[in-house]
């Protein structure tokens, strides 16, 4: 997988996240995987499509999933993944994705994305890319964020 | 939904499986709504789609079915769904079905749709959630096992001609 790609998708951490207030992002772990495993209870799954074609999941644990709906909701007290917090963290992964794909854009590479799929669940195995997916864990001060990116270039 | 967005999913599993794997499937084709959150049987592969609208479109099934179908495509034996190949299998089979329906609604209809490669998954009691997004599932049966399709669309198409 080309650097430009995920640099464009780890610009995009550093722009969005600080913006709600989700600060000191670090980032962990990067491999690239066959395939993908997430002991995470929630995930965000956001499509691309274009002259780039992938799927790019954001999963969180359920605690650093209501941190990081709460501060997206001005620190609203989120008790539980429900529909309002889901619809957050919906808009946190198509801004982190359209804030990649507008840096992509810059470089003449043109892609659009379609409306996130939740898939909430213990120990699920995931295959999103035929080729190969590459994890990156990012600390933040609202827990952590686990963003796996399948393209297929 | 307009029953015209739906049937050329349903045409698409028909034909696949009987192409791929020999298997004739069984519908009443009658589509019932869905709550915004599904819970996955066992086995789920999700296609999305944009163009003029966004959408996307799931096949479900349990394990022991992914696993039957995938014996009966590949010739060899599986012990679980999580097995690389039966999955990929899934996420073959959804490739092809969405690639037909879509084709089919794109030549009707105009409505420019380009798919998103599959993700399929596997876990205990997933639930898949798309919320405020009015989906349409439609139940088929096979000899290995049922098999759900559901279809969503932002909003309704409009019908071009």
């Amino acid at each position: 997988m080309d650097e430009e790609y995920i640099n464009s998708f780890v610009e995009a951490f550093y722009t969005i996240l600080p913006s709600f207030g989700i600060e000191e992002l670090k980032i962990t772990n990067l491999e690239v995987k066959e395939n993908m495993f997430s002991n995470e209870e929630v995930t965000a799954v956001v499509g691309l499509t274009g002259s780039v074609r992938g799927n790019i999941a954001y999963s969180f644990s359920e605690d650093s999933a209501k941190k990081f709906a709460s501060a997206m909701m001005m620190g609203m007290l989120i008790e539980e993944v429900d529909e309002d917090a889901r619809s957050a963290i919906s808009e946190l992964s198509n801004l982190i994705t359209g804030r990649g794909c507008k840096i992509l854009s810059n470089n003449e590479v043109f892609t659009d994305f379609t409306t996130p799929t939740f898939i909430i669940g213990k120990n699920i195995y995931f295959l999103i890319s035929t080729v190969k997916t590459l994890a990156i864990n990012v600390e933040t001060t609202a827990g952590a964020m686990q963003v796996n990116i399948g393209l297929e270039l | 939904m307009n029953k015209e967005f739906i049937q050329p999913f349903v045409n698409g599993v028909r034909n696949v499986l009987k192409k791929i794997a020999s298997v004739d499937v069984k519908t009443n084709e009658e589509s019932f709504e869905e709550n915004s959150e599904i819970k996955s049987k066992g086995v789920t592969s999700i296609i999305s789609y944009s163009g003029k609208i966004n959408g996307r479109f799931l096949i479900d099934m349990n394990s022991e079915t992914a696993i039957s179908l995938t014996r009966r495509i590949t010739g060899r034996t599986y012990d679980t769904a999580k097995e690389p190949m039966v999955l990929s299998t899934v996420s073959e089979l959804n490739n092809i079905i969405a690639g037909d329906g879509l084709t089919d609604i794109n030549n009707k209809f105009s409505m420019g749709l380009r798919l998103v490669p599959p993700i399929v998954f596997t876990g205990d009691n997933a639930l898949i959630c798309l919320d405020k997004i009015p989906s349409e599932s439609v139940n088929i049966n096979t000899e290995y096992g049922d098999i759900r399709i559901n279809i969503a669309f932002e909003r309704s198409p409009e019908v071009s001609g």
